[in-house]
């Protein structure tokens, strides 16, 4: 496969002016991961830090009212509450390993802003996070929760306020700082090296979910599901399973409020190939290549791109890529308070929502691991507002 | 051979914006003023490249772009006997979801000579070339900017044949040129390797800046200026482009 490229997609669609920082990025990542010493130092700072290996837990309920044997890989028990961490721990150690003073990141739902915020005050490094305006509304706590890990929280008031948006200001405050500042991105996306960077900072999930399910059930799953938005924690789950042809990959996608554009944000489910944000990749925009606005009730989804990666699983046939909607999704996060009592995220409850829709279609008895990506605290806000809890 | 562009002022023209009779009026007012090089803005909803003026007004004609109706604007303009040479610069999507050889094919007719595209860099040329069975009769324009290495920059240097587009400065556009030190050693190391034209773009705001640039570059290209001034009013942009004209071609 070309370098950068999986299959057609993925690439370096950025200005000129920054590619000599992908090359220097590209670079020190691949010295990074040889370097023994920093190796150790993240894989003890994700032990006593994060609190890995994150469980997978039978959930007894959901699984006897399912007819299947699911189990739930925690990331919602990992410091900071999602599978963000992971990655941003990864990353600001290869950022102090490049000599980067000071760290930039975008965030939707905030929990890669926090998982950032949190990195940068432990190496004791300078921190800025973009997030749209409209997700600083709606996702508050988090916002108070950076302030407080010392971050400074800029509200991007173009477009559409949300995610987009954040990307795009995060990468032209590189652009105009390139020798000084690191670009922490957070999810499978974006420009070379940054999907293979995210991915080899999450695929941790999917190494010690076949390890956990192997001792557990004796043998691989049949079925894993992780939701989608950029698509980090679904690719970080799938990768180790992706030469497993017996284990199906299903990721989910925010289906929103309806099927047209503008309404929801199934990229790989609706969208088609374009040039977004540094990749080649499926995408959300109108017959004239504009880019379309999204709609999720979970902004850590509402985005209209996704990781190159995630398009070639899909073309080759190797993932299968859906959507559930905002009703759905409620439902399911509901289903799991109740019934297991654990409040996820409203991104990973896309995927606890898909499994339920599906569950009765399936043979029965199948072994299935749903990737729990994060915690619902942040979420409080929104599912009150729906109604729920009353 | 340094006479594609002869020390002109290059304006950038966002086509459509804030509607697409402003554009018309814009152009004809430009050809009158014997400014015939421009730099022809495709509006795009999310541009990376640019800076908080230029966004919000590609923002705003993104809504109404399509590329026929601008097609039909221009070919106006030739059956009407007005010449330009346009570098059509676009960002990669909306060129490639409307079918880049089509489009280029048809805009070649009307005046289109260079292709600029500020999210495909001279790396991912072969992505460019992927969408032509048979290449329109158009050239692609690179943007090179003083963190090039030297290698990278004589690489891109070679693979040109039109002229090149020096970015002033690292960052977005709408701010100001820091140093014009830099560029001269930039363009001093590209000729050296070829005579070819160097168009110097980003932060160049008044007729001042643009006769400081075109002292050592063959283009100095006004965009942002243009668009400050068009959101007080035509009239307002045209007296700018009439100084440009005066005073710096
Ligand atoms: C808990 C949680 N899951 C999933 C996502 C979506 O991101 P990705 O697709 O990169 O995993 C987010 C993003 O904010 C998140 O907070």
């Amino acid at each position: 496969m070309k370098k950068g490229y999986f299959g057609q997609f993925g690439g370096q669609f950025v200005p000129q002016t920054l590619m000599p920082a992908l090359k220097e990025l590209e670079l020190a990542f691949t010295a990074f991961k040889k370097d023994k010493t920093v190796q150790a130092e993240l894989k003890d700072l994700l032990k006593h830090y994060v609190g890995r290996p994150s469980p997978i837990y039978f959930s007894r309920n959901l699984s006897a009212k399912l007819g299947h044997r699911v189990y739930l890989k925690r990331e919602d028990l990992n410091h900071t509450g999602s599978h963000k961490i992971n990655n941003t721990l990864g990353q600001i150690l290869l950022a102090r390993y490049m000599g980067k003073k000071r760290i930039i990141a975008e965030t939707g739902a905030g929990q890669h802003g926090v998982a950032t915020a949190t990195a940068a005050a432990l190496m004791g490094l300078e921190c800025v996070v973009y997030m749209g305006a409209e997700d600083v509304d709606r996702q508050r706590p988090n916002v108070e929760r950076m302030k407080l890990l010392g971050a400074t929280v800029i509200a991007v008031e173009t477009g559409s306020r949300t995610l987009k948006e954040a990307v795009t200001e995060t990468f032209k405050d590189w652009l105009s700082n390139l020798s000084t500042t690191y670009y922490l991105l957070g999810s499978a996306m974006g420009p070379y090296p940054y999907p293979d960077i995210v991915r080899h900072f999450q695929q941790i999930i999917g190494q010690e979910t076949r390890r956990q399910i192997r001792a557990a059930e004796g043998q691989l799953p049949d079925l894993v599901l992780a939701c989608v938005g950029g698509g980090s924690n679904a690719i970080g789950m799938f990768a180790p399973f992706r030469k497993d042809l017996s284990v199906r990959l299903i990721g989910v996608e925010a289906g929103g409020r309806g099927t047209k554009l503008g309404d929801h944000c199934s990229t790989l489910a609706k969208g088609s190939p374009g040039i977004f944000q540094g990749s080649y990749s499926y995408l959300l925009s109108s017959p004239s290549g504009q880019i379309a606005d999204t709609h999720s009730i979970s902004a850590g989804l509402d985005y209209p791109g996704v990781g190159p990666e995630h398009s070639w699983l899909k073309d080759l046939g190797r993932a299968e890529y859906v959507s559930v909607t905002d009703e759905d999704v409620l439902n399911a996060f509901q289903t799991l308070c109740r019934s297991e009592g654990i409040l996820p995220a409203l991104e990973s409850s896309h995927a606890v929502a898909h499994l339920i829709k599906i569950a009765p279609t399936l043979p029965p008895d199948q072994i299935i691991v749903v990737n729990l990506s994060g915690r619902g605290d942040k979420d409080l806000g929104i599912v009150l507002a729906a109604g729920l809890g009353a | 051979m340094s006479t594609f562009i002869n020390k002109k002022v290059i304006p950038y023209i966002l086509a459509g914006y804030p509607n697409l009779k402003t554009t018309q009026t814009l152009l004809r007012h430009c050809h009158a003023l014997g400014l015939t090089f421009i730099e022809l803005g495709i509006p795009f909803s999310d541009p990376s490249a640019d800076g908080p003026v230029i966004q919000a007004a590609a923002s705003i004609a993104s809504r109404s772009f399509d590329f026929t109706t601008l097609y039909q604007l221009l070919k106006q303009l030739k059956s009407e006997g007005l010449r330009f040479e346009f570098t059509m610069m676009t960002y990669a999507n909306p060129l490639f979801v409307s079918g880049a050889e089509n489009t280029l094919k048809r805009y070649s007719e009307v005046g289109v000579k260079g292709l600029l595209i500020p999210d495909i860099p001279f790396e991912e040329r072969h992505f460019i070339d992927s969408l032509f069975k048979e290449k329109p009769p158009i050239q692609n324009v690179w943007m090179i900017s003083e963190n090039l290495s030297d290698k990278e920059l004589s690489t891109i240097v070679k693979h040109s044949h039109y002229y090149l587009y020096l970015v002033s400065y690292l960052g977005t556009t709408g701010k100001s040129v820091d140093s014009t030190e830099t560029l001269k050693t930039v363009i001093h190391k590209v000729k050296a390797i070829k005579d070819i034209d160097v168009a110097v773009g980003f932060g160049i705001r008044s007729k001042a800046d643009a006769e400081n640039i075109l002292k050592f570059a063959d283009g100095a290209i006004i965009g942002t200026q243009i668009i400050t001034r068009l959101n007080e009013g035509t009239d307002k942009a045209c007296d700018l482009l009439k100084t440009l004209s005066d005073n710096a071609s």
